[in-house]
């Protein structure tokens, strides 16, 4: 019998006639189990309150919360880049992505698109519809969702919308940087730039220091924008290297292009990295350092320069023909091409192809940039090629090659090796000249821009030395006239024999003004050019300025203030 | 009796008991109006929507619960009968023409009112088994074993076609209380554990959503703190960034982050906003509310009383601790509302019914004054005849 087993063996309950007596005894057994009951609820609850009291108050278990992520404690799948100063100019954010899912949507999909373009303005209402149409399963709306933006989509409370999480590269400072940094794909993989040379420490979290300076670069970016302006020139781009170091302090490329979208292909051209262009009359320095290299000249040698040169059926004249011998250093400052063809002859063509191969121009030089160009000059070594060379055409060099290049020839003849990434410590190589090739060709470069082709990029207080060249734009093999490139290299410093800052400026096609006396040379415009440069940079590097740079130059400060004073009271 | 009908009523019940289901009321209309209008803001509601709804519940809740208090012993059981009919029938219905939601059918709309009719089941049948125990144990007549093995079977299939596992655990538990006070021998104790252990496993296994939730509960380090565990995670940050005194009314966040947390998760809203003070006072007015009904049972010295009885009080009891146990991460998170406080027609009438019953069956036959008070509060000896108390 069931009802035998099932109850507590107790002889007294199995008798149903013993009545009051049976009822009582059981109900003992209830009481009994009652208490027992009571108990377990009272346990149950005292460890609900001592849970609740460990949870609130004491703390004494640790729940395995995974840490909070806030915009502190985000670790990104790239990391951030700075300028030299450690000012953010590139970094990482989490941002979602939203897509579509037609076959998911509660509401009709024209409502939600039409409510979707409210809160997207950059999404293509037409487009989606049109996917929708086709039967399309999952339309991408939008790939960078900013917070405010997602926080919309999500309260239009529609299962059909999906959110990814993502990250979005962020350049605080727009397309200043843009050739530098370069670019990141959808994926977060570097594609140009920066971006793409270091990729690998990027994305393993190493912090990316650079030797760019921002402000710099914005100064730059300024003057060579309103000189595209001011010249109706095509693109312009500058470099500023650090000698002792050989950091890149600046480099900007225009046309440059904003970051994440889409840009023309001229926009992303690195000009300083990845062009080559003809220097023109720059490359006179490289001739004559050849020839006090080589020992068969010094700055008082004479050379024949009053007869045009005949080669095939090229007749190669001077800008301003003279009808007497040069000297070294007058066929400099006065850009004669006659002359640097003389002095050509008597070092010789293969000590030339020598000389260049020496001090690194024919190889292609790598830095952190993925985009680099290599110099393009004569397969057969020989006339008229190199003849031409001597006055900077027929060869073509990178401006980053040649500036660095220039550089080593300026900083006491050694070598540099040019970067991108922030160095602390000055930066040695093998010497290409000797120190006194490169002092006297400090003193040749300072005495062009005090009384030579480049004297407008003076600027008082600072010793500057500097060249200009003019190159015709080379078009289907035949050079066009009036079309020009021009540029400007020098330094800055406050000291003659100890340059701090190598510059090069460069127009691309600057026309000519009557500001300009319808000259278009590199005198009329990369020179002032360069001069605004120095001039805005100089301070921000912590140039010193010295006084003695401020008397040579005629107009200090001081002698300033009274003729303008005087000139506006003549007026009133 | 020259005493009017209410003041007999309010003469006669523990009132003890009556004020603290007051208290957890008036903690109810707190917490939903602290936790509710972030809710409703959320799915485009008025702020004042679900403290207006709970308030009308409540009320209609309080009536039933006046009203049903008012029955006799033995209209009670007729009562009972008869709801416990109605009831199954209304749940078959739910599962014809019920609304599914979050893959369980458990809501059937009645004329804008979403019934959930499995919150009546529950007290009804254990209403049903305790007085066939009762039965049983005057008459010894084995028929009513089989028809209390029927009831409950019937019951328990109901309620896991819907399926809703957390009120199938919680029916099976009162109803092996009260096979408990019965007078059931360890043995089949043992054997029935084993079953029930059995089914769990069953269930565990059969059941993917509650496979999830045990292992969740059992490896909290795997779970996805913005995934299956949030919740949970949400729930135990609140506890912890409440303290003792909390964040104050209306200062929490958790409220913005859960889905329900004017109904299965008030009880973080209690302790983010009004902190550990507010919790285990909440904690004491439910025990307390049940100490004293099982001391008025263990008093009174009838098996209808204690059957049925304790049954209903460890049902009210078992739900608000394993509400409160799975809000704090004490067992596996079990969707179940806090009785009496969280939002919800249902379950606040339902348990409206079930504490009136409660407070029917410790009604005193004689007024208090009249009566020898016993450890100071109040209690009575009957010592009776169940049925001729009044």
């Amino acid at each position: 019998m069931i009802r035998d087993s099932l109850l507590t063996p107790n002889p007294l309950t199995h008798h149903p006639d013993l009545g009051a007596g049976q009822q009582h005894l059981s109900l003992h057994l209830a009481h009994t189990r009652m208490t027992i009951l009571s108990l377990c609820f009272g346990l149950l609850f005292g460890a609900l309150g001592l849970r609740m009291v460990d949870l609130s108050v004491l703390g004494l278990e640790e729940w395995e919360l995974k840490p909070e992520v806030t915009l502190e404690t985000y670790m990104p799948t790239r990391a951030p880049i700075y300028d030299r100063h450690h000012r953010l100019i590139a970094t990482t954010i989490p941002a979602a992505s939203a897509s579509l899912r037609p076959h998911k949507l509660l509401n009709k999909p024209d409502v939600i698109i039409k409510k979707i373009s409210k809160i997207l303005p950059t999404f293509d209402a037409k487009d989606a519809v049109e996917r929708i149409k086709e039967g399309k399963k999952f339309i991408w709306l939008s790939r960078k969702l900013s917070p405010s933006q997602q926080d919309k989509l999500l309260l239009l409370g529609e299962p059909g919308i999906g959110f990814h999480e993502s990250e979005h590269r962020i350049y605080p400072y727009g397309s200043l940087f843009a050739h530098v940094l370069g670019q990141t794909n959808i994926d977060n993989k570097g594609i140009s730039g920066l971006e793409y040379g270091l990729d690998e420490k990027i994305q393993s979290q190493e912090e990316i220091v650079t030797s760019l300076d921002l402000s710099c670069q914005e100064v730059i970016t300024k003057v060579l924008m309103r000189a595209i302006k001011k010249f109706k020139a095509k693109a312009a781009n500058a470099l500023v290297i650090k000698l002792d170091t050989g950091e890149v302090i600046s480099s900007v490329s225009l046309p440059a292009f904003a970051p994440g979208q889409k840009a023309s292909e001229e926009g992303r051209f690195n000009r300083n990295t990845l062009g080559s262009y003809e220097m023109g009359s720059i490359l006179k320095a490289i001739n004559v350092v050849m020839a006090l290299e080589s020992g068969k000249a010094h700055l008082d040698t004479l050379y024949d320069t009053t007869k045009p040169i005949a080669i095939g059926r090229f007749r190669i004249k001077d800008f301003h023909p003279v009808d007497h011998w040069l000297s070294l250093d007058q066929i400099f400052l006065k850009s004669s091409n006659i002359g640097s063809i003389r002095i050509l002859q008597s070092v010789g063509i293969e000590a030339q192809r020598a000389f260049f191969r020496h001090i690194g121009l024919l190889d292609r030089i790598t830095t952190e940039l993925p985009e680099v160009g290599s110099p393009h000059y004569p397969v057969k070594w020989q006339e008229p090629s190199c003849y031409t060379i001597t006055y900077g055409y027929g060869i073509s060099f990178t401006p980053l090659h040649f500036a660095s290049t220039i550089a080593a020839l300026m900083r006491g003849g050694e070598a540099l090796k040019p970067t991108f990434l922030k160095r602390s410590s000055p930066q040695h190589g093998p010497h290409l000249i000797k120190p006194e090739t490169s002092s006297i060709l400090r003193n040749l470069m300072h005495r062009v821009v005090q009384e030579g082709t480049a004297r407008k990029a003076k600027v008082p207080g600072y010793i500057i030395s500097g060249k200009t060249g003019t190159a015709n734009v080379l078009k289907d093999g035949r050079y066009v006239d009036g079309k020009v490139v021009t540029s400007f290299i020098g330094t800055i410093g406050s000291q003659l024999d100890k340059p701090e800052y190598l510059l090069l400026a460069m127009l691309d096609e600057p026309q000519p003004l009557q500001e300009t006396f319808g000259f278009n040379a590199a005198g009329w415009n990369a020179a002032p050019v360069a001069g605004e440069i120095f001039k805005g940079i100089a301070p921000l590097l912590g140039i010193e300025p010295t006084p003695q740079a401020a008397g040579q130059n005629k107009s200090p400060l001081l002698k300033i203030i009274p003729t303008t004073f005087f000139k506006t009271e003549s007026k009133g | 009796m020259h005493e009017s009908l209410f003041s007999h009523w309010w003469l006669t019940i523990d009132r003890w008991a009556f004020f603290t289901i007051c208290f957890i009321a008036l903690c109810g209309i707190l917490l939903v109006s602290a936790a509710s209008p972030a809710v409703a803001g959320h799915i485009g509601l008025g702020p004042g929507h679900f403290i207006l709804k709970h308030g009308l519940y409540l009320l209609v809740s309080f009536a039933i619960l006046i009203a049903v208090s008012l029955l006799s012993p033995l209209h009670v059981v007729s009562f009972c009968a008869l709801g416990f009919f109605l009831s199954a029938l209304l749940v078959i219905a739910t599962a014809l023409w019920g609304m599914e939601i979050k893959g369980a059918r458990r809501w059937l709309m009645l004329g804008g009112f979403s019934l959930q009719a499995s919150e009546f089941l529950k007290p009804f049948a254990l209403m049903m088994t305790g007085w066939l125990f009762a039965q049983y144990h005057k008459t010894q007549n084995p028929h009513y074993l089989l028809a209390n093995g029927i009831l409950l079977v019937l019951s328990l299939g109901l309620l896991i076609s819907q399926p809703d596992m957390g009120m199938t655990v919680l029916l099976s538990v009162c109803w092996g209380i009260q096979l408990f006070l019965f007078g059931i021998s360890y043995k089949w104790i043992g054997i029935f554990l084993g079953l029930g252990s059995l089914g769990s496993l069953g269930a565990y296994l059969s059941l993917s959503h509650v496979r999830g939730r045990i292992h969740r509960f059992l490896n909290p380090d795997t779970m996805d703190r913005y995934g299956d565990g949030y919740q949970l995670h949400q729930s135990l940050d609140a506890f912890a960034s409440g303290g003792l005194f909390g964040k104050g009314p209306g200062e929490g966040i958790i409220k913005r982050t859960l889905p329900d947390a004017h109904a299965d998760f008030i009880f973080a809203v209690c302790g983010e906003e009004f902190g550990l003070i507010l919790s285990l006072i909440i904690l004491g007015l439910y025990l307390f509310f049940a100490a004293r009904m099982l001391l008025s049972f263990w008093e009174s010295k009838e098996s209808e009383a204690i059957y049925m009885g304790t049954g209903l009080t460890a049902l009210f009891l078992f739900q608000a601790f394993i509400n409160m146990g799975s809000t704090v991460g004490l067992i596996p998170t079990k969707g179940m509302t806090l009785p009496f406080i969280s939002y919800g027609g249902s379950s606040l009438m339902a348990t409206g019914m079930t504490l009136g019953i409660l407070l029917g069956l410790t009604r005193r036959y004689t007024p208090y004054k009249s009566q020898k008070s016993v450890g100071g509060f109040g209690l009575h000896m009957t010592g009776g005849k169940f049925y001729d108390r009044y």
